[in-house]
């Protein structure tokens, strides 16, 4: 198989993964779309792990990586918890602390 | 410190314990302190008269460098005679004005003047340094204006002490020249050894003490504060004009009387007799009874003060003494029928003092009527009274002196005393004898013994045995004996003529009623008010005028340019710190508030834009790093 396939799967993620974190005005949706550039980058360690056929460094990381992920996935949904309970919303452009009070 | 000094500094300093304790204790403490005074003052007169001529006696009171000034006293005889009287006098003050002023408010104030003024007096006869003599003189000034002006609510009292107060001043600023011109002539303050230098004092000098005591004295051009000093109380009138202040300048000439050149004496002379004449003139046209009684004291005053000037101080002595008694009684006879008729007038109307509304029958005030003859009589100098002899010792000494102007005297004494006579007699008959008025209840309430204790001493003291036991022979006791003859044809002239001039004139004022036109030149005084007015009052308010209008025009109109100029200028300063110091500041915040607002432009505050920049950059960069 090709791995430039992957590669270019691995692109369309990201930018899939970008435009819902830039564009998406939930907060579910912005962690989906980080989790999509997350997945973009495991899929390209697979990819390039075609360059080294003697081994399989690049699929173990990624298992790893998924592990890990699933752990930040929670302590995204965690902080999402914690904002919704401080702010009443997940609404990112609703919370606006780092601006000046206008 | 000598024994005679303790004694005569407790004299003078007698009354000012009595105004001390007055502020506490109030009541009756005033009288009792000059009941002291007077048997103290009588201890002193006997001690001394027994046994020396003349004390003096001293303290250092204060120092210059080497040069120091005494507080010293000089008693000689003249003080010793005085210092009695005076307080015999002030005594009998204290103890009417008890009565007289029984419902007045402010009492202790006008107890504590009374002892101020005697306290003055005191310190003055027993003086030997001029400048003492100069402070004791300015305090009976001070007392004089304290006490001519205690009826605060009267405007006219107020203005009457204020005359008082201004003619005094002008005399005593030529007092106070003459006294350091003196001290610049004999290198000394001291009375005793001025007067032993036995050096005449230069003609400017004299003249500037004789203008010195005009005013004090109410001699001629400076007299009429004296009438208007009428508003006082009646007592503070006995006293004024019977023992202290206005005796005062003839007091000191007579002290002075050995070194003043003879120019100053024939000045005092002419000035005095004047003054009699004068004063006895303005009398007769009088209608206020007190103010009949001044004119006659003014013209008293001009007798001694010429008797000073013919060079015959002893007389101008014992026609002080004399008339200090009667002249007191008749304040006070007349203050005590004051007081007797406004109790008993028929409407609150009537002016007790207006001798046109009086007609008092003298038989309802028996005491006071019987006493006030007296005084009156001695007034007139008929025989077997004091004014008697001592107008027949002024005559002598007129008759027998070498002055140049003595006979211009004798005569203006015999005109004097015959308009005196006249004035005492019509003052008598109108305010006793006119029985056509029906202004007064005949209700009688004199027989108070502190209006007639006084009374009753002082006409006593106002027949011929204080002068000496012959009632035809003025030689005075306490006199050194001189060969003293008055020629007989005086004394039968005199003992015969002013009886029956006496007579004569009840008869013609008996006989009609008060003339209501009277000659306005005389009832004003010779219009000296209006003459002062003129020549001083009115040059002295144009020249603050003057001054008013420069000050208002160009001292206030400098002041307000500079004002106008100051304010002009900080608004010129703010309006360059508005818009050049706080304009640059202003500018700077504001760039940087804009600078920052162009900036700030990015930073929407949604964490998507944040992180959609930081993409854009990263992608930059990336790309950078690639290529």
């Amino acid at each position: 198989m090709n791995p430039t396939y992957l590669i270019y799967t691995a692109i369309v993620l990201v930018a899939i993964g970008t435009a819902l974190v830039l564009t998406r005005k939930s907060l579910l949706f912005i962690l989906i779309g980080i989790e999509l550039i997350l997945n973009a980058v495991n899929l390209n360690l697979v990819a390039f792990n075609h360059l080294y056929p003697q081994n399989v460094n690049g699929q173990t990381t990624t298992l790893f990586i998924m592990a890990i992920a699933i752990c930040e996935t929670a302590c995204g949904i965690a902080i999402m918890i914690q904002v919704a309970r401080q702010y009443k919303t997940i609404t990112p452009s609703s919370i606006q602390d780092l601006k000046e009070q206008a | 410190m000598s024994q005679s000094f303790i004694l005569v500094s407790l004299i003078c300093c007698l009354p000012f314990a009595g105004m001390l304790m007055n502020l506490w204790l109030r009541k009756y403490v005033a009288y009792t302190s000059t009941f002291f005074l007077f048997i103290i003052n009588i201890l002193v007169f006997y001690f001394i008269n027994q046994h020396e001529t003349q004390i003096e006696t001293s303290l250092i009171w204060f120092k210059l460098q080497s040069f120091s000034i005494e507080l010293n006293y000089y008693i000689n005889r003249d003080s010793i005679l005085l210092l009695p009287v005076v307080s015999i006098i002030s005594f009998l003050v204290h103890v009417f004005s008890i009565g007289y002023m029984a419902y007045e408010k402010s009492l202790s104030r006008y107890f504590n003047g009374l002892l101020f003024f005697t306290a003055s007096m005191l310190l003055f006869v027993c003086a030997g340094n001029l400048i003492v003599i100069f402070l004791a003189w300015e305090c009976l000034g001070l007392a004089s204006y304290l006490l001519i002006g205690f009826y605060r609510e009267k405007t006219e009292a107020g203005f009457a002490a204020l005359k008082a107060m201004l003619l005094n001043r002008f005399s005593d600023l030529l007092l106070l020249s003459a006294i350091i011109l003196m001290f610049a002539y004999y290198q000394s303050f001291n009375l005793k050894e001025i007067i032993d230098s036995q050096q005449t004092l230069p003609q400017l000098v004299g003249w500037m003490l004789l203008l010195g005591v005009l005013a004090k004295s109410a001699q001629f051009p400076l007299m009429n504060w004296l009438p208007s000093a009428m508003t006082g109380p009646s007592p503070v009138s006995a006293l004024i004009h019977a023992a202290t202040m206005v005796i005062a300048g003839v007091y000191l000439m007579i002290r002075l009387s050995p070194i003043l050149p003879l120019s100053v004496l024939h000045g005092l002379t002419t000035i005095g007799s004047l003054t009699a004449l004068l004063g006895a003139l303005a009398a007769t046209q009088q209608f206020d009874v007190k103010k009949i009684l001044a004119y006659s004291t003014i013209s008293q005053l001009g007798l001694m003060m010429a008797a000073v000037g013919i060079a015959s101080p002893q007389a101008a002595m014992l026609h002080m003494i004399s008339h200090a008694f009667f002249k007191a009684g008749l304040f006070l006879g007349v203050g005590a029928l004051i007081h007797h008729l406004e109790e008993n007038r028929v409407n609150k109307e009537i002016n007790v003092q207006d001798i046109r509304n009086l007609g008092a029958p003298y038989k309802s005030y028996p005491y006071t009527f019987y006493t006030i003859l007296i005084f009156s009589l001695a007034l007139c100098g008929i025989p077997f009274t004091s004014g008697f002899l001592s107008k027949e010792y002024l005559l002598t000494q007129a008759w027998n002196s070498k002055n140049s102007l003595s006979i211009f005297y004798f005569v203006f004494i015999i005109l004097t005393s015959t308009i005196t006579v006249i004035y005492t007699t019509r003052l008598i008959v109108y305010t006793f004898f006119n029985k056509s008025k029906e202004n007064f209840n005949s209700a009688s309430s004199e027989k108070k013994p502190v209006f007639l204790f006084p009374l009753i001493a002082l006409s006593i003291a106002s027949f011929w045995w204080i002068i000496n036991f012959n009632p035809f022979h003025a030689d005075f006791y306490f006199f050194s004996k001189t060969t003293f003859t008055t020629p007989v044809w005086l004394t039968i002239g005199s003992t015969l003529f002013f009886p029956v001039l006496f007579f004569l004139a009840f008869r013609y004022f008996n006989s009609r009623d008060i003339s209501n036109s009277p000659n306005q030149l005389l009832l004003q005084g010779f219009a000296l008010d209006n003459l002062q007015q003129k020549l001083f009052v009115q040059p002295t308010l144009f020249i603050g005028n003057l001054f008013l209008s420069i000050e208002k025009k160009w001292i206030d109109g400098f002041i307000h340019v500079m004002a106008f100029a100051t304010v002009l200028f900080s608004h010129i300063i703010s309006f360059l710190d508005y818009w050049l110091v706080d304009g640059l500041v202003r500018m700077t915040y504001k760039a940087s508030y804009t600078l920052g607002g162009w900036v700030r432009v990015s930073r929407s505050g949604y964490v998507q834009h944040y992180l959609f920049w930081f993409l854009f950059t990263a992608v930059l960069f990336i790309i950078w790093v690639l290529f």
